[in-house]
């Protein structure tokens, strides 16, 4: 069954169309990221000649945030290299974006089932293979095979934007040792699977593809939001929200989440991180192969 | 050889009785007619005994086994459905490849059923290209890759032109002669009249009429009969 769903997403355009808007936001970042901080110091280079340049906050405020996007914004540095080799392409220092990749896995999962509901291929599928738990697994076993590629495809982008920007940059050398940056891209392809497996659960509970791609953007869109806002409401030191599911994501792939950026620290370390995420997508999936096995599929 | 029998089926959605002790059966070497007005029930009825709709009470089967038991279901019962669920942007051979390898069917029966139904000048073409009629052939393709003894078609007859019309007369009869059984739910009853060897005839939810065409239908046109049939039933529910 998962040969037949991954012939299924080989031979239609949206699958590669999703990698390709995935790879197109991670050189995005990556040349954003070796970009910004050349801008910055050239504009800083105008200080004093009525330009104004830099955090404009508070004197007390800049130094608490200063230190944290100076680190992520000085590419010699282990937190700055670190962001670029994030899979999930949240910008610099993982501080908390959604991301492109994000995006784009979920709604991998959610358009790999939501399609077959649209167009009533789940019928013909359901014909031959009448095990719905088989359906959902084989399902499942190929947007993670398509997630697993394209964050191999991701992590070859960010492998050659940290060659260039230790290259380019004066005084800068590697400071990742090749097993922490193994780590990062190996925590960001299961993060990536897991992020594809929770698109695939909200599609198939979800059923309606507008719908789904709706619910899934919004959560994309709306939980760094609400984790911005709890975090400056609570003074940085409020972790609650590092349990919502990108955030975990987040943390699991480089261990930074907006929290940091805010003064606070990390909730949890990276395997934690991923473990909340896994029991996230358990969940979801248990739950959506539930109705799913239990709907009438016409 | 493999004999459909569906018992006492009923199906509800909340107060809407769609489906009311339904029961007949399809026999090898048959061709069974199944008849309706819209919403009489018939593909709530097929849907049931495909395992696609859960059955409030009753049974359907396939040599006494439900579909959902049968070990290898494309070997013994081929079904076209719902146009098929094409995807429009697959090729017709991709669809054929996809429904081949769920099934753990050999790859050289997709070509062969490709040559069967006529449909190898447009096999690598996208669905969205396809007339109504070439996605009916594409479906039954389908229906027809894993060799099944059984067919369960609705409306096979959508969108096919009078040439395609006779390719499937020719293709039930010749599946029926060898010995396959065929349930076949279709509008079109000059058609059903000139494949039919049995008719079963529903009416909101209920079967009507149950026998061998030439029983029921005798000095009379297959339409004024049915007309009579499902005079009371008439209409959309």
């Amino acid at each position: 069954m998962y040969r037949a769903e991954l012939l299924k997403l080989r031979t239609t355009r949206t699958p590669w169309i999703i990698a390709a808007v995935a790879l197109a936001g991670m050189v995005l970042t990556q040349v954003l990221q070796i970009v910004l901080p050349r801008t910055l110091r050239a504009l800083e280079s105008l200080e004093g000649s009525g330009v104004t340049v830099g955090p404009q906050a508070p004197p007390e405020v800049a130094a608490d945030l200063g230190p944290a996007i100076a680190a992520a914004t000085d590419l010699g540095s282990a937190e700055a290299q670190r962001g670029m080799l994030d899979l999930l392409g949240s910008g610099a220092g993982g501080a908390g974006s959604s991301g492109v990749t994000a995006l784009c896995m979920l709604l991998l999962g959610v358009l790999a089932v939501t399609t077959d509901f649209r167009t009533g291929g789940i019928v013909p599928t359901a014909l031959v293979v009448p095990d719905r738990m088989r359906i959902l697994a084989g399902k499942a076993g190929a947007v993670g095979v398509v997630a697993l590629l394209t964050g191999a495809a991701l992590a070859l982008v960010t492998a050659v934007g940290l060659v260039v920007a230790v290259g380019t940059t004066p005084g800068a050398h590697l400071a990742l040792s090749p097993g922490e940056a193994l780590g990062v891209w190996g925590r960001g392809l299961v993060v990536l699977v897991l992020f594809a497996w929770l698109g695939l659960a909200v599609g198939t509970l979800v059923r309606s593809q507008v719908a789904a791609v709706v619910v899934a953007a919004s959560l994309a869109l709306v939980e760094p939001l609400v984790q911005v806002a709890v975090l400056i409401l609570s003074g940085g030191t409020s972790s609650g929200t590092s349990w919502l599911p990108l955030t975990l994501g987040s943390l699991a792939s480089t261990g930074r989440g907006a929290a940091e950026l805010f003064g606070g620290a990390a909730a949890m370390g990276p395997l934690p991180a991923l473990a909340g995420l896994a029991a996230w997508a358990t969940v979801l999936l248990a739950a959506s192969a539930l109705v799913f096995r239990r709907r009438d599929l016409a | 050889m493999t004999t459909i029998r569906v018992a006492g089926l009923n199906k509800s959605y909340g107060e809407f009785q769609a489906v009311h002790d339904v029961g007949f059966t399809a026999r090898p070497g048959r061709i069974v007619g199944l008849l309706g007005p819209n919403g009489a029930g018939k593909t709530t009825t097929l849907h049931m005994l495909l395992g696609l709709a859960a059955a409030d009470a009753g049974s359907a089967t396939f040599d006494d086994r439900r579909y959902a038991d049968l070990d290898s279901p494309s070997r013994v019962v081929g079904a076209l459905l719902d146009a098929g669920g094409l995807h429009p942007g697959r090729t017709g051979r991709d669809h054929l490849r996809v429904l081949a390898t769920a099934a753990r069917l050999p790859g050289h029966r997709v070509d062969e059923v490709i040559d069967v139904v006529g449909l190898r000048p447009a096999a690598h073409r996208r669905v969205r290209t396809y007339s109504l009629g070439m996605k009916q052939r594409l479906g039954i393709a389908g229906a027809l890759l894993g060799s099944p003894d059984v067919l369960v078609l609705d409306e096979p007859a959508n969108g096919l032109d009078p040439a395609g019309m006779r390719w499937l007369r020719g293709l039930l009869r010749s599946f029926a002669a060898d010995g396959g059984t065929v349930l076949l739910a279709s509008h079109v009853l000059a058609e059903v009249a000139q494949v039919a060897d049995d008719l079963v005839v529903i009416g909101q939810g209920r079967v009507v009429a149950d026998g061998p065409l030439d029983e029921l239908v005798t000095d009379r046109s297959l339409e004024d009969v049915y007309l009579d049939l499902t005079a009371a039933t008439e209409g959309v529910r």
